[in-house]
């Protein structure tokens, strides 16, 4: 090759390495080769070549970079959008509340006059204004909370208080609410607890809400307020229970979503925006607690929230996560033991071979609030599903001594443990095999956390449903 | 009898405030804007001033602001109300040097008991 076809390789060469450069730093680049016609034609050829690659690059970016920046633009006007509304939500709530101030306070005025003159009518009539105005002014309060988280502008006020003093507060407030459906309420209170570190206002709402909640869905019957220390962790402890409807566990799933009642009538019995117990757990989690149910149809709930005694700073949570999804929808990761189906947690019976799949399981589904039982081979599994009736089961196909497929056809054939659905774990899809021997579901491993939670999750529902029935 | 400035320009809430206080026995001296309760609390020497926050001329942070660097004044307890209740205007009101704050609409028995910590003990009513 002579000198000068070296030099126009170096050239094109050169050019090629300023123009990847360029495009990987995101700046513009020339999109013209620039070469010399000469007598070498592989060169010219090699040259026409790299002038087309480098237009049809030139076009690509062309369309990426138009795809990114409009993306960006819907971006922003949603960003703004959401901004707006949030801004909208608090001025709203602003405006409402002004108007409210004069309705409470005039008909409180005119309540007095009423006694004063002794016309118990005028009095009565007048007491239905100033509930009905609270009950609207609570209502404005949820949304305007609810605008704030979405802000990210809530925020804690943590302070030392004496419990028993808000503790009497919260009482005397909720007394006609529960007189109302011919309910007691019953407090516990251990004496030794006097002074917490944490945002009053919040833990008086948290009270309300679920103290107003019960009264709702209790006639006749008894709501208990609990508070005490734990003994291990020092952790406040509150539990507010009720002898009403209680829940299924559709119901329970959605409980703590925002907007979401357990049936849309709920809104015309009982009032209320939805937005409660969404609230109620958003506080729990921002002062690091936790907030569990358990409840069944018919035999009442009971709400359990456990508080560090010494808040510190709020918990970061994403405000549209935690209010707009249940996370048991997002991912099921870290509801934790805020969900219970029934009196007891699911159990999962996980057979495997290998020590560090069950360990992986152990991981995936303890976290979602189901416990875990493992067993390592075939006569082990057989005597703790005998033992300790699992709500599923989930099986892997290679095992050493007996394979998974003799041990589904042993937990079939057995009229006891028939009925637990047996979710088979295999390397290779073989579901026809899996159903014909009576599997509710087969999964090809390595297995997808997602796939697998919501599959035992499903058919623990499932089973539980069977054994109601019967 | 305790004399307490109320600052506020909403006719609706001036009006229902200032006579349930009178009822109670407070005496009620008024001013509509920033600019008079400054100059209302000079001229009256209140025992105690409620404080609206969004008020025309000058707003009741301003206004907290003058009366509590005026020797005369500054030892004036002063009750910010908002009806704003969003995250940061307690802080803003103490900042500004309210001694108290709450919230509209007003929860007569909670805001009596604020008054009641505030005041001088030989001025509270009986």
């Amino acid at each position: 090759m002579d000198s000068i076809s070296q030099t126009h390789l170096q050239s094109l060469n050169q050019q090629i390495r300023l123009i990847a450069i360029a495009i990987e730093a995101g700046e513009p680049w020339t999109e013209e080769i620039s070469a010399h016609k000469e007598s070498n034609l592989e060169i010219d050829q090699l040259t026409d070549s790299i002038q087309i690659l480098v237009s049809a690059v030139a076009k690509q970016t062309q369309i990426h970079l138009k795809a990114a920046q409009e993306l960006q633009e819907a971006k922003n006007l949603a960003e703004a959008g959401s901004r707006a509304k949030s801004h909208f939500l608090a001025n709203m709530s602003h405006e409402l509340r002004t108007p409210m101030n004069a309705i409470l306070g005039y008909s409180e005025m005119l309540m007095e006059d009423a006694l004063e003159n002794a016309n118990p009518g005028a009095h009565r009539d007048l007491n239905h204004i100033y509930t009905a105005g609270q009950h609207l002014l609570r209502l404005i309060n949820d949304i305007l909370d609810l605008s704030k988280i979405e802000a990210g502008k809530m925020e804690l006020y943590l302070e030392h208080f004496d419990l028993q003093t808000m503790l009497d507060e919260v009482v005397m407030t909720v007394q006609p609410l529960i007189l109302k459906n011919n309910n007691q309420l019953t407090v516990h209170r251990d004496p030794n607890l006097t002074t917490i570190y944490a945002d009053i206002t919040k833990i008086r709402q948290i009270l309300f809400n679920l103290l107003s909640n019960a009264t709702k869905f209790t006639h006749q019957g008894t709501i208990t307020l609990s508070l005490e220390q734990e003994a291990q962790t020092q952790d406040l402890k509150i539990c507010v229970s009720d002898t009403g409807t209680g829940m299924t566990r559709e119901q329970l799933e959605t409980l703590f979503e925002a907007f979401y009642q357990v049936d849309s009538s709920i809104t015309r019995h009982h009032g209320g925006t939805g937005l409660g117990l969404a609230l109620t757990r958003y506080f729990c989690e921002m002062m690091g607690g936790t907030i569990r149910v358990d409840s069944q149809p018919n035999s009442g709930t009971r709400f359990t929230i456990r508080l560090p005694r010494e808040v510190r700073s709020p918990i970061p949570i994403e405000p549209l996560e935690a209010l707009f999804q249940s996370r048991m929808s997002l991912n099921g990761e870290a509801l934790g033991d805020a969900l219970c189906l029934g009196d007891a947690l699911c159990k999962v019976l996980v057979i495997d071979d290998d020590p560090t799949f069950q360990d992986l399981m152990q991981r995936f589904l303890s976290q979602e609030g189901f416990e875990i039982i493992s067993a390592r081979n075939a006569t082990e599994a057989l005597k703790l599903a005998r033992e300790l009736d699992p709500d599923v089961i989930t099986l892997d196909v290679m095992m050493p001594q007996q394979d998974g497929w003799s041990v589904l056809m042993q937990l079939k054939s057995d009229p006891d443990l028939a009925r637990i659905p047996v979710l088979m774990l295999t390397m290779i899809d073989n579901k026809e095999m899996g159903y014909a021997l009576g599997a509710a579901d087969c999964f090809v491993k390595p297995l997808n956390r997602k796939q697998i939670s919501s599959a035992v999750r499903k058919y623990c529902r499932t089973h539980r449903e069977m054994d109601w029935v019967d | 009898m305790t004399r307490v400035l109320l600052v506020e320009d909403n006719e609706i809430n001036r009006d229902m405030l200032s006579r349930r206080l009178i009822r109670r026995g407070f005496e009620i001296v008024i001013a509509i804007d920033g600019a008079e309760g400054v100059k209302m609390a000079q001229s009256s020497q209140p025992d105690l001033i409620l404080m609206d926050m969004s008020l025309p001329i000058i707003d009741g942070w301003e206004a907290t602001r003058q009366i509590k660097a005026l020797p005369i004044t500054r030892h004036i307890p002063i009750i910010a109300l908002t009806a704003h209740a969003m995250a940061g205007d307690r802080d803003r009101c103490l900042q500004a040097g309210c001694d108290e704050y709450d919230t509209k609409p007003i929860e007569f028995a909670r805001l009596l008991a604020k008054i009641e910590v505030l005041l001088p003990v030989s001025s509270t009513n009986g």
